[in-house]
């Protein structure tokens, strides 16, 4: 049983950077969806909810031609003499297509959910619509925007398929806990796999945990202000 | 002085107001679905006229002809919503405080009153720590009145400011917008379906139906002033 640590500390660092990406690009793209009116509309929102219900290899697959090397997005890096495939970015690029469905269905409901007239009220107070986004929606579109975080990067955590595709299975390079625990139970390591399980589990439950503390604890204080 | 000509088509009707006011209270009176709200919202920036122009103490707000409309942010107009649209995640304090960011970056501007001299002119100064959900109906609209206040505007807008208050909150609270205006000395505009009120409150009455408007000039208020109730009904046409 060694070689645990490794994969532990890449997927950890490959869903932080993954949920980060997606935190900012799936909230960016829920703001456009339900404040913005432009045409298309209606395709874009299934399109970006589209990694969530085909299976992960569909998407893996997808990936691995756009960033192939006669892919268009793989020529491009290519000029800059960046190759991707089979790096630690291709899993982040993976976790992070993965997950944004989650975060930007959560942050649009989130958004949805914060009265247009406070917004209204912030602009004939004199406010640019970058501080009513900072101090008005973001704040109360919050509890949609903390669930979507939550579980992006659970979803990041745990991305198999797709990695395992355009990242591959290389240890210490592109090995992440789910691909190490498929490797070591199929070499038939089942103490390796039964130690990451473990592991994974004690992070599952942890953020279950947080989360649900967090959110109780704001909310408790949310009941306390409606009482008075 | 504002100076008002704008035409909005609305799906059912087409909206049309032509008027000037100066320092007062003015009543927008008319049935529900009327425009009344559009009325206001034309005026503060919130909705685009189809055309006209609005002029407020001698500033172009909105000309159709010369490509003008300036955004909410910088019309100086204060709005009081129908159901307050305090800022549920900030404190009173936090929530009259709002506004004054914007004044503060200018610095070409004096006010008139403090901080604290609006607080206690709306008599809120001892809730300025609770959350809006912790005050009852008159609270929340007086908080709303003082963030509205604290911009200095030069106009104030009040639509059916008394909707969700009871009989008796709604009488004081009519007494003071009329104590207020009088403070402020800016012209307010209050939009109600009461006849009752606007005849109670409103200097000049503007009736708004369906588009279509009809001014009456008050001499005075009827509550303020019963002696001269019996010259209420002169009107002044449009």
């Amino acid at each position: 049983m060694d070689g645990w640590l490794p994969p532990v500390l890449l997927s950890l660092r490959i869903a932080v950077v993954a949920t980060a990406v997606v935190f900012c690009l799936g909230t960016a793209a829920a703001w456009a969806m339900v404040k913005l009116r432009w045409p298309g509309k209606q395709v874009l929102d299934a399109l970006f909810t589209l990694p969530l219900v085909v299976p992960p290899t569909v998407t893996g697959f997808v990936l691995l031609v756009l960033l192939g090397r006669k892919g268009p997005l793989g020529r491009l890096l290519g000029l800059g003499g960046v190759e991707i495939l089979f790096t630690w970015w291709a899993g982040v690029i993976a976790s992070a297509v993965v997950a944004f469905p989650l975060m930007y269905s959560a942050a649009r409901a989130g958004l949805q959910s914060v009265d247009e007239t406070l917004e209204k009220a912030a602009r004939t107070l004199g406010a640019s619509e970058a501080r009513i986004f900072f101090t008005v929606t973001l704040p109360l579109a919050w509890p949609g925007l903390g669930a979507g975080l939550v579980l992006s990067f659970a979803r990041a955590l745990g991305e198999f398929g797709a990695t395992l595709m355009v990242a591959g299975n290389i240890p210490g390079k592109t090995q992440t806990v789910p691909t190490a625990i498929w490797a070591a139970a199929e070499a038939g390591d089942m103490r390796t796999a039964g130690f990451l399980v473990g592991i994974m589990l004690v992070f599952g439950f942890s953020a279950a945990w947080a989360s649900r503390a967090w959110s109780e604890w704001r909310f408790g204080k949310h009941v306390q202000a409606r009482r008075g | 002085m504002l100076r008002v000509r704008l035409r909005k088509k609305l799906p059912d009707f087409t909206l049309e107001v032509d008027f000037e006011w100066e320092n007062g209270i003015l009543v927008v009176f008319g049935p529900s679905g009327a425009g009344k709200t559009t009325l206001l919202d034309c005026l503060a920036g919130l909705q685009r006229p189809d055309e006209g122009r609005v002029e407020l103490g001698g500033r172009v707000l909105y000309d159709s002809e010369r490509g003008i409309n300036l955004p909410p942010q910088k019309r100086g107009i204060g709005y009081v919503f129908q159901n307050y649209a305090l800022f549920p995640h900030l404190t009173v304090k936090d929530n009259v405080m709002y506004g004054l960011k914007r004044r503060c970056k200018c610095g070409d501007r004096r006010f008139r009153l403090s901080v604290l001299e609006v607080l206690e002119a709306l008599r809120i100064t001892h809730l300025q720590d609770r959350y809006p959900a912790q005050l009852s109906g008159g609270e929340q609209q007086r908080v709303a009145l003082a963030r509205a206040l604290m911009t200095e505007p030069d106009l104030l807008l009040l639509d059916e400011p008394w909707c969700a208050l009871d009989e008796e909150t709604r009488a004081a609270v009519r007494e003071e917008v009329v104590d207020l205006q009088r403070r402020w000395q800016i012209p307010f505009i209050l939009v109600t379906h009461d006849r009752g009120e606007a005849e109670t409150l409103g200097e000049m009455i503007l009736h708004v139906d369906r588009g279509k408007q009809r001014l009456e000039r008050r001499l005075a208020r009827v509550n303020l002033h019963p002696v001269e109730a019996g010259r209420r009904d002169v009107w002044c046409g449009s």
